[in-house]
């Protein structure tokens, strides 16, 4: 027992989640001084201009398209799904990581997910924006977007709930409504605390509003936790199902490519995936601009690098039991659009995906690369990179070539495509910039209670 | 503890809201909430940074009802989007998908999954923050300044002046002696700030006019208007587009209208070719098939006449076919009235043209029913094809079994005669053919070959007929013999009949 040197209490226990000398009051001030200083860092001014210029362009293209009609985009027929699909499963994707890492990682116990979940349900809301607005824009005349909702309308008519396009609309309706409930519930107590600190009567009274007069009451909290509990509850299988929907448009579809089974839990994989990268992706820069380093520590990082590959390599299998199965089932259009999909007009875009998505994960395996924040970071925009060409992929390579060989077509973007997606970045870089200024970013009350000192030792039983 | 106590009169306790006492950690806090439960207190609460494990217990909190009213809102959401995607997909507005039922439970699940979720969520967020008094901006907790530090690293425990047990000075030694670092009364305010006075008569001004829009719709509802319509988007109401007869800059012939391509049907222009599918050419019948008749064809038309012609017409197209037989039956009884069909070899329906008889199959004729919708065109050019040679061969071949039956005996002998090619060789007029004359012969004796004579009676015919050779008669060209014929005993009965005639 004495001597065990070998045997240190690092390797058999995980790093503390609150590195530091940190007690409750220095959490406090870690998270709440970024919001209280007197002006945001250098690199906060770049980013957040940059962002609202590209929020610009991207107001631009859509006044454009919706004064000129969806011709300006490069949709055409057979690809009459383009990018605008594209960047909503892209998009919706990225959303889930939030709501997971919120929900599903709550259920489980896992203290770690405390240091990053206000981050990542903020940006599960901000993506759920982006991709919202996608089919809402393509649907070319958008004044009449209401049609979408079982509302009484002028031609008498309801919606079609067998389109798996209008269970979208109500999944994707859901998930955003929800996500905004869970990630407002969690502020409400950090507010209570931004507002009092206040020292000017603005922010006292806007805090104020917003933390509906919160006072930490031990009989609030009681309730408080238990709807925490049940909105986690709701959220995980809800989190599974939204992408399920996305992707019920197109299994349920008769197009070789997309008329597979294995969509639904090979979507879901796929959205975990992008989302942890979004995730490292802003956590890195953001942890180290905030000076949030003993929150967000490099076990956190170390954590989600390995769910990006384990994520990665189920996406990996579902790559390759598309081909297997395209090959068993002796479906010889099955077999074709496979073989068009990696060795046909958009081999590169295919071989991209793979590489990005499949290959580049595996250097996780490694624990010095892990803890290598340049790598991680670079490794997190490959997976961005990939899990945007996978959604090409799967959307483009199917219905370039479909049935008619006569309509066969090579499906090129237009510039409004291309900045409509930039300017996607800009709404969602806009939205996270001010989440960053202005609310919490660590969920200040949860990562209290992961400290020791939190809880309370039964020394009378 | 604090300069307030002493400044406050006994006379103005009812403005005391409580006491608050701070501690530094959990543990402290934890064993004091248990104390103050013991000691009977009911209006009083602690106040912590993040949620204390544990203290639900010390503090005797029961469990929160929340989870089930949750529950029924669930259900009630999974109600309201069966009943929805019922009344809208099936009931006020049916769908036909497909020829799918019109209500079938697997295809409302993802909506009726959603509905649940979002159903469940706004009730645990609503319901908890209703439950727990909140949105409440005001509490006179949050005007202490030490007190703000109950949601940073400070514990407290706050008891209210209208709890029973509560005795200022008592409860502050109480909690004294609970190890709480700091104790402080807490007033209520002196002063309430009150509402605008006039804010009520402007909150039914703005409710009124909240009324306008709807009531605007419902005054336009179902009505129509003189009024051109606002087009938000010209260019789709309005498109550009080309004319039947208008003028085209674009084309070298300067017209919008296009010629169609080499070799194509323009539709409703399929049947164009008359003599084909209506048999008639101009306002006249065809007199001919207007194709090429075959072997093929009739035996086409032989299968189809078969299937849907025999029925009525007979196979042999006389007009006796089943349901003829049973339709006149039923007719005798009284049951019917019937129009006996056709018959096909009638003189009249063999010089019908071609495309009349067509136009019969096609559309019916008198109580014969159209074939159209069984016979495509081909079928029934085969079947008037069928029908004509059937018509024709019927019309030379003799009466039918029918008639046969409605004759005497002696004019079915004298068809026999013929049939039975017994005309080839006897004469029915005294000339020599090959055997001897059959006329003016019955009765009477007939000499032999042998020199003998016998009656020609019904027995030697009968005999003559079996076994010819037996009694061979005198007066045919010698040397000649008679084949024996195969011939039932009611055919010689009536070649007899016949005979007897023969004088």
């Amino acid at each position: 027992m004495a001597d065990s040197s070998a045997i240190t209490h690092e390797a058999v226990f995980p790093p503390a989640l609150v590195q530091g000398k940190n007690d409750f009051h220095s959490i406090t001030e870690t998270v709440c001084g970024v919001l209280e200083a007197p002006k945001p860092p250098k690199s906060w001014y770049m980013i957040f201009g940059t962002a609202v210029a590209l929020l610009g362009v991207l107001g631009a293209m859509i006044v454009y398209l919706i004064a000129t009609g969806v011709g300006v985009w490069g949709n055409n027929q057979p690809v009459a799904w383009g990018w605008p699909i594209v960047n909503f499963v892209f998009w919706v994707g990225i959303g889930h990581a939030g709501t997971l890492i919120s929900a599903v990682l709550f259920l489980f116990r896992q203290d770690w997910r405390t240091g990053i979940n206000r981050f990542s349900e903020a940006m599960t809301i901000f993506a759920v924006i982006c991709a919202g607005m996608f089919p809402a824009i393509h649907v070319g005349r958008i004044w009449v977007i209401w049609w979408v909702f079982p509302l009484p309308n002028q031609m008498s008519m309801w919606p079609n709930f067998r389109s798996p396009l209008l269970w979208d609309v109500f999944a994707v309706s859901t998930y955003f409504s929800v996500s905004l409930l869970f990630w407002y519930m969690g502020l409400v107590p950090d507010l209570a605390t931004v507002r009092d600190r206040a020292k000017t009567k603005a922010r006292r009274f806007w805090y104020g509003l917003f933390a509906l007069g919160w006072n930490g009451s031990n009989r609030q909290w009681h309730r408080y936790e238990r709807a925490y509990l049940l909105l986690a509850a709701l959220a995980t299988p809800l989190v599974l199902s939204v992408h399920s929907v996305v992707s019920f448009d197109f299994a349920t579809s008769q197009l070789p490519g997309w008329h597979t089974t294995i969509f639904p839990p090979y979507f879901v994989a796929g959205a975990i995936f992008s989302g942890f990268a979004m995730v490292l992706t802003l956590s890195i820069p953001a942890r180290k601009i905030f000076g949030l380093e003993e929150l967000i520590t490099m076990r956190h990082i170390d954590n989600m690098c390995k769910v990006i590959m384990a994520t990665g390599m189920m996406v990996g299998y579902a790559y390759a039991m598309e081909f297997f199965m395209a090959w068993y089932s002796g479906n010889e259009y099955e077999g074709f659009a496979f073989i068009n999909r990696a060795f046909g007009p958009y081999w590169w875009a295919y071989w991209i995906m793979v590489s990005c998505n499949v290959l580049s994960p595996q250097i996780f395996w490694s624990k010095k690369m892990r803890n290598n924040l340049t790598v991680v970071f670079i490794m997190s925009i490959f997976v961005n990179i990939g899990m945007w060409f996978e959604r090409f992929v799967i959307t483009v390579t199917s219905l370039n070539r479909d049935f008619l060989p006569s309509s066969w077509h090579y499906f090129s973007p237009t510039w409004v495509d291309v900045l409509t997606l930039l300017g996607s970045f800009g709404l969602f870089f806009t939205f996270f910039m001010l989440f960053c200024r202005y609310l919490p970013q660590v969920a200040i009350s949860e990562v209290k209670n992961v400290l020791p000192e939190a809880h309370p030792h039964h020394e009378d039983h | 503890m604090s300069h307030d106590m002493s400044n406050v009169p006994s006379s103005s306790e009812p403005e005391m809201y409580g006491l608050m006492a701070e501690f530094h950690d959990v543990n402290t806090l934890c064993a004091a909430a248990s104390k103050v439960r013991e000691a009977g207190y009911r209006h009083w609460d602690c106040h912590t940074p993040f949620p204390v494990h544990g203290l639900d217990d010390h503090m005797g909190i029961k469990f929160t009802k929340l989870p089930w009213i949750v529950l029924f809102m669930g259900l009630l959401g999974l109600g309201s989007a069966i009943l929805m995607q019922w009344w809208m997909n099936a009931y006020d507005y049916p769908y036909d998908i497909s020829g799918k039922p019109v209500w079938s439970i697997p295809a409302n699940v993802p909506v009726m999954f959603e509905l649940t979720v979002l159903f469940s969520a706004f009730t645990a967020f609503f319901a908890m923050w209703i439950m727990n008094g909140l949105p409440r901006w005001y509490n006179p907790l949050l005007r202490k300044e030490r007190f703000a530090r109950a949601t940073d690293d400070r514990f407290f425990i706050s008891i209210e002046a209208k709890d029973g047990l509560y005795n200022e000075a008592d409860t502050t030694a109480f909690l004294q002696g609970l190890g709480a670092d700091h104790i402080e009364s807490v007033e209520e305010p002196a002063e309430r700030t009150k509402l605008p006075s006039n804010l009520k008569g402007k909150l039914i001004v703005a409710a009124c006019l909240l009324f306008v829009p709807p009531a605007m719709v419902y005054n336009s509802y179902g009505k129509t208007t003189t009024k051109t319509r606002v087009h938000l988007v010209p260019d789709m109401d309005m498109q550009p587009r080309f004319r039947a007869q208008g003028a085209s800059a674009f084309f070298a012939d300067g017209r919008m209208s296009r010629q169609p391509v080499e070799g194509t049907v323009a539709q409703g222009e399929l049947n164009l070719d008359t003599a084909w599918h209506q048999g008639k050419d101009g306002a006249d019948y065809v007199q001919k098939i207007p194709s090429v008749v075959d072997e093929a064809m009739l035996d086409r038309g032989r299968q189809r006449f078969g299937i849907y012609c025999a029925p009525c017409h007979g196979h042999d197209g006389r007009g006796q076919g089943t349901v003829h037989k049973r339709a006149s039956l039923l007719t005798d009884q009284g049951h019917a009235q019937w129009v006996p069909p056709t018959d096909l070899s009638a003189k009249r329906i063999l010089e019908q043209p071609a495309g009349m008889i067509y136009e019969t199959i096609a559309q019916g004729r008198n109580n014969m029913p159209a074939y159209a919708v069984q016979m495509p065109v081909a079928d029934r050019w085969a079947v008037v094809a069928y029908t004509q040679a059937l018509g024709l061969a019927q019309a030379t071949a003799g009466p039918s079994e029918e008639e046969l039956n409605t004759m005497t005996p002696a004019q079915r002998g004298e068809i026999l005669f013929k049939d039975k090619t017994c005309n080839a060789c006897h004469s029915i007029d005294g000339s020599v053919i090959l055997g001897p004359p059959l006329n003016g012969r019955f009765g009477k004796d007939a000499s032999l070959a042998d020199g003998t004579t016998v009656l020609f009676d019904d027995a030697y015919v009968i005999e003559s007929i079996k076994d010819p050779n037996a009694k061979m008669a005198t007066g045919g060209l010698p040397g000649m013999v008679m084949a024996p014929l195969p011939t039932s005993d009611e055919e010689i009965a009536d070649l007899i009949e016949y005979m007897k005639t023969l004088k």
